[in-house]
């Protein structure tokens, strides 16, 4: 729905463009008063050197046709499978599909360009909709997991690719704890559960709740989609599972003079 | 709070309906005729609202008073069909011509003669009370209409209105056009616009009342006419749904329907018209 509704001049928001959406709205837009689900991905891999890295995908990346996620969803869920469901509900993805998104190379014939975290994290001059970052695994693994001041989250590196750099994590970070004037924020993932070895991608989802409460707590009152637990998540299928509901935010062009939306009836 | 309108289409027309209710919610409204040819009125002509048809939260219907005379009763903003399951009881109730439910033998809805005693009075069957004015106070105009009423016509004058594609002007001074648009300022505004989209000379005006038997209390909603471009306006171009036959009030209650819902919305608290990105 969120594909077609966009059509071929729109997009489907990506986290960075979530974050950045919520830096410059008010508190009382449902921007910031429901979780979201968001069209980029997190993959685990290995490059050609053998070693592990993550690669975020940002404006829709190996999953981001729905058809992907149906041969996901009918795939034998037996262990060796090689399209299925990890243990952890992450989808397991070729060998194929590591090799081209590596390249920057999807599903659909687009070409991205793929910055590596050290470049990324410098600033890269005018960021297109659609990109990707390469982490290595250890420093994706090592990074903190759960509630973080919000001034470690400014150099944290997830938090620095999901928000789309370090400025623009800054101002979602600033925005998030002026809210309320909280000290810690949520980030999660799931690096430190997982083994590399296994390719895999997840969806990491946009958290948040109405009146963003207990935005704090790990062991708040709130569980589930109510939890308001950052971003992210672990390898919990509660938090990041590939299978559950979903809330995209499209956006597209509009010409508000063929549309009855603003007429005076 | 701004008023904000959708579109809610269904091949089934309850479906359509009950959509379009949901939409409006408590708060919201769908569009009543006067209220779409008051939208049309002010709007361009690239708009949606001129380039396709609609069905309104009108209806027409055909009643016996207390004294034995005919009349239509026309209800703008819901009537004796303002829910979608009064139009799932017609269309499962026994289709026989003895019965006092179902369709007529050309698709209006049957009502009851409860139904139809009520609606002159202005009862509603969802318990609200709307004011109901005789034609000849209408058309001299009700200060501030509410959004919900009733106006009386007699039967013969409804009948006896002109049929078909009529001029521009003879239009200003049908019965049936005035309580259909609203009042007669109403209609001189939105027929000046309609004339002045293509420069045409007549409009079509269609209603059930020279070939219906006016003993069966029964009701129609209307349909208001429309295709891309506004083509064929004066009669002579298209088919069914592509036709541009200006107001219609003889279609049947059985096809698919096209409501337009009106909903207060705090444009601060909508996504609609975020920055996703520095650029935006």
């Amino acid at each position: 729905m969120a594909l077609e509704y966009t059509g071929d001049d729109g997009f489907v928001a990506s986290m960075p463009q979530l974050l950045h959406v919520r830096a410059n709205s008010s508190y009382d837009n449902i921007i910031w008063s429901t979780w979201f689900t968001q069209n980029s991905e997190e993959s685990v891999v290995s490059t050609p050197g053998d070693n592990s890295a993550v690669v975020a995908v940002n404006g829709g990346g190996i999953f981001g046709i729905p058809e992907r996620f149906g041969t996901l969803f009918h795939a034998d869920v037996n262990r060796f499978c090689e399209i299925g469901f990890t243990g952890l509900f992450a989808g397991k993805v070729t060998e194929r599909e590591v090799h081209d998104v590596l390249k920057g190379e999807l599903h659909d014939g687009t070409e991205i360009p793929v910055y590596r975290f050290v470049e990324f994290k410098r600033g890269v001059g005018k960021l297109p909709r659609r990109y990707a970052v390469i982490l290595d695994f250890e420093t994706a693994r090592d990074a903190c997991n759960g509630y973080q001041p919000f001034e470690e989250l400014k150099n944290h590196p997830m938090m620095i690719i999901r928000a789309g750099g370090v400025e623009e994590e800054a101002k979602h970070s600033d925005c998030a704890r002026n809210r309320h004037q909280t000290s810690v924020m949520g980030t999660l993932h799931p690096f430190n559960a997982i083994g590399p070895e296994q390719t895999q991608t997840r969806v990491p989802v946009l958290a948040e709740n109405d009146g963003y409460v207990d935005s704090e707590e790990e062991d708040g009152h709130l569980f589930g989609y109510d939890s308001e637990y950052g971003m992210g998540g672990d390898s919990s299928i509660h938090d990041t599972s590939m299978i559950n509901v979903a809330r995209y935010v499209d956006v597209a062009l509009r010409d508000a003079s063929t549309s009855l939306q603003n007429l005076p009836f | 709070m701004n008023m904000e309108a959708e579109i809610l289409f269904d091949s089934y027309l309850p479906g359509a309906l009950q959509m379009a209710l949901d939409y409006a919610g408590d708060d919201g409204y769908v569009a009543s005729l006067p209220q779409l040819l008051h939208a049309r009125a002010n709007a361009s002509y690239d708009n949606i609202i001129w380039n396709t048809w609609f069905t309104s939260n009108t209806e027409e219907s055909v009643v016996t008073t207390p004294h034995g005379n005919h009349v239509v009763v026309a209800v703008h903003g819901g009537g004796i069909y303002a829910r979608s399951a009064r139009f799932e009881r017609m269309y499962h109730a026994n289709q026989a011509r003895s019965n006092l439910e179902g369709f007529t033998g050309q698709y209006a809805g049957k009502i009851s003669e409860i139904e139809a005693r009520d609606v002159l009075e202005g009862k509603l069957p969802c318990g609200t009370e709307i004011p109901v004015y005789p034609y000849d106070e209408f058309k001299q105009g009700i200060a501030d209409l509410p959004m919900r009423y009733g106006v009386i016509l007699d039967y013969d004058l409804a009948r006896k209105s002109t049929q078909g594609f009529q001029s521009f002007d003879a239009l200003k001074d049908e019965p049936n056009m005035i309580v259909r648009a609203g009042g007669v300022e109403s209609l001189a505004a939105y027929l000046d616009r309609a004339q002045a989209r293509h420069n045409t000379k007549v409009m079509g005006n269609f209603h059930p009342f020279d070939y219906i038997n006016p003993d069966q209390p029964q009701t129609r909603v209307l349909f208001l006419a429309g295709n891309n471009g506004g083509v064929g306006s004066e009669g002579d171009y298209n088919y069914g749904y592509d036709s541009e036959n200006g107001i219609g009030g003889y279609a049947c209650m059985l096809n698919m329907a096209r409501y337009a819902a009106v909903v207060p919305q705090n444009a601060s608290t909508s996504v609609r018209d975020l920055p996703f990105s520095p650029s935006s």
